[in-house]
């Protein structure tokens, strides 16, 4: 059994707009010392999810239905303290921001050291030497004495090495890293990556990794979660999603980022328009007025997550064989040819018009 | 540990001096350099330390009467003249000192407390706790202070315990709202999240992350505080709600130097002096400590 398994998750908020879905029976599981990788634009519903997991929604948010299982125990059936128990001692959570995340007006090792007191019965000698120690294993130099600084003096590499090492101490199961690297310097976002595989690898850790970054997921992943309006859209092992991305929405995402091999006249694949509101879904499929090889059944029935003769799992009627077997005329039908299709009727229409007497 | 945020060593020692130093030596810095403040504070440890030490430094008993030796101007015996009973106004002073300072540290100490864990606890908790706190808070600041003060006092007795009461029972609104303000805007910060995340709990929250963050406005509007309560003290004994004689603080001794103000003018104006240098003593130190404890100010 999976280290994590979340089942038909729904998290919703209610706004004084109404009601927004923010994510829309999500399931996923992460194996013990597995990485498993969320992508998704803004707004799709990653952090969500991944706080959620944490049972870490305020109100006006409510986490709806689904289960949450974290070796065994359904999470979503804890009580409030049981639940503090879990957070920071068996799943850990780092955030994007190593700016902000940080408390300004105590030290860096102190804040370290009470992840430790709140944990575990240790005397504050004992949860200073292990602050000092987790301060060494992320790789920050002179630890004892950087221990006394303030986060403020420190630069972000440094405090999202504090984080790591707060998240870290008191060894958890799962580490949840949300956009952990977004805002970090291209060199220090490698040694970061680096710096977390290294410590997965080390203490047999499962990793949830939240990001809108591919090269962050192409780095780190094993299994891939791709999120799109709430919904999880395609779920695969990282190299068969690289290798042959299924859903139109994935093949958007892979065609948007330039390759070595990406020539130079070559224009990029630009996924046009913008993620719905939430409030207002299309009634169909999610991604259907995006999407450039969408079927006239698209807009009427929203595709079930279903799986894939590869085994990976996909939201899309494009791949769904009852409909295909029911009606070829629904198979891909590109955008540009229905559009040619359209124009040269009402040209018809239009000629048709003309040669009527009035 | 080659790593390429690895600071070279001027630096790292510069980061390690400035730790070492650390937020409130930078406050203490600001603040010296704030020549008002400095000043006030002088003034404020001064008048504390005549308080504490009056029994030992004062020149007679603060009711021993000397029918012949009333309404006396300044000499050697009596250094600020004696009063309507013959007492050493010197003396009373000292003593009225003691009271005053008593009362208006005691109140702010409690009101402010309390204020910080109510506006606090309204704060992150939010809810049904906000609205009940919070709506109470408004009614207080609301009700006509003074009328209400005198009746309390009326109702209770006059003394300096029912005094501190009745200034702390209508003191804490303030703060209250100060602290539920700051932590409504710390509630949304990240670091509260990743606090969460770590597991603790609201109140370990609240006193480890929340007040820690707050304290600068709350520890200005405590100072400013202190000198209000010192003229709310003042004001009741004067209307002869707060201390009463013969126990001497400067309210009552105002007020019991009305009755000449005319022929021997000067016992009003000790103890009016007194109140005065404090409450201004006091607020040179807020001013100070306001702009020292604020990290964007850099001075």
């Amino acid at each position: 059994m999976a280290l994590l398994e979340v089942k038909d998750l729904r998290t919703v908020f209610h706004t004084s707009e109404g009601l927004v879905t923010a994510v829309d029976g999500v399931t996923f599981s992460v194996e013990a010392g597995r990485a498993l990788g969320i992508v998704g634009e803004s707004g799709c519903g990653k952090s969500v999810t991944s706080l959620s997991v944490m049972r870490l929604i305020a109100p006006p948010g409510r986490i709806e239905g689904g289960s949450i299982a974290f070796d065994g125990r359904d999470l979503l059936a804890l009580s409030d303290d049981e639940m503090r128990k879990i957070r920071g001692k068996s799943i850990a959570m780092i955030f994007q921001e190593p700016m902000t995340s940080l408390n300004p007006v105590l030290t860096v090792g102190a804040q370290i050291a009470e992840a430790v007191t709140t944990h575990e019965k240790v005397d504050d000698a004992r949860a200073k030497d292990r602050a000092v120690e987790m301060l060494e294993k992320v790789g920050v130099s002179l630890a004892r004495q950087r221990f006394d600084a303030y986060p403020h003096e420190l630069s972000g590499g440094m405090r999202q090495r504090i984080m790591i090492a707060m998240a870290l101490v008191c060894d958890p199961r799962i580490l949840i890293a949300d956009e952990p690297t977004t805002a970090l310097d291209v060199t220090i976002q490698a040694q970061i990556l680096e710096l977390l595989k290294a410590l997965a690898a080390e203490r047999h850790l499962s990793l949830m990794l939240i990001t809108h970054d591919l090269g962050v997921i192409a780095e780190m992943a094993d299994d891939v979660v791709v999120m799109y309006a709430g919904e999880i859209v395609e779920s695969a092992p990282v190299l068969a999603l690289f290798d042959a991305p299924a859903h139109p929405y994935t093949r958007g995402l892979l065609g948007s980022i330039p390759t070595l091999r990406t020539g130079k006249s070559e224009k990029l694949t630009v996924i046009s328009g913008s993620v719905p509101n939430p409030l207002f879904y299309p009634g169909g499929c999610r991604f259907e007025p995006r999407c450039t090889s969408a079927l006239p059944l698209c807009r009427e029935r929203h595709p079930a997550l279903a799986r894939a003769p590869d085994g990976r799992l996909v939201r899309c009627f494009l791949y769904d064989e009852t409909v295909r077997a029911v009606d070829p005329a629904l198979l891909p039908v590109a955008r540009e040819q229905r559009a040619a299709a359209a124009a040269a009727a009402t040209a018809a229409a239009a000629a048709m018009a003309a040669a009527e007497p009035s | 540990m080659a790593t390429a945020d690895a600071l070279p060593i001027g630096r790292a020692a510069e980061i390690i001096e400035s730790a070492e130093i650390g937020q409130w030596g930078a406050v203490w810095r600001r603040l010296r350099r704030h020549r008002f403040a400095v000043l006030g504070a002088v003034v404020l440890g001064l008048f504390t330390a005549i308080a504490v030490l009056a029994p030992v430094i004062a020149p007679a008993g603060y009711d021993e009467q000397d029918l012949l030796r009333r309404y006396l101007t300044p000499s050697a015996q009596n250094l600020l003249g004696t009063d309507d009973l013959g007492r050493d106004v010197l003396t009373r002073l000292l003593y009225g000192a003691r009271i005053s300072l008593t009362v208006a540290f005691t109140a702010t100490l409690v009101a402010t407390i309390a204020g910080a864990a109510l506006g606090a606890v309204a704060g992150y908790l939010g809810g049904w706790t906000e609205v009940v706190l919070m709506r109470l808070a408004d009614i207080m600041l609301s009700l006509p202070q003074l009328p209400i003060l005198i009746i309390l006092s009326a109702a209770l007795g006059p003394s300096l315990q029912t005094i501190v009461v009745v200034l702390v029972v209508f003191g804490w609104m303030g703060v209250a709202r100060l602290t539920h303000g700051s932590v409504l805007a710390l509630r949304h910060r990240e670091f509260t999240e990743a606090a969460r995340a770590l597991g603790g709990g609201a109140v370990h929250n609240i006193v480890r992350h929340m007040l820690p963050n707050a304290l600068a406005p709350i520890i200005v509007a405590a100072t400013l505080g202190l000198g209000n309560r010192v003229i709310l003290e003042a004001t009741l004994s004067f209307l002869g709600l707060g201390i009463n004689p013969p126990t001497p603080s400067w309210g009552n001794m105002l007020q019991n130097a009305q009755g000449y103000i005319w022929s021997e003018p000067w016992l009003a104006v000790y103890p009016g002096a007194c109140i005065f240098l404090t409450v201004l003593a006091v607020n040179f130190l807020g001013d100070g400590l306001r702009d020292a404890l604020d990290p964007r100010l850099k001075i």
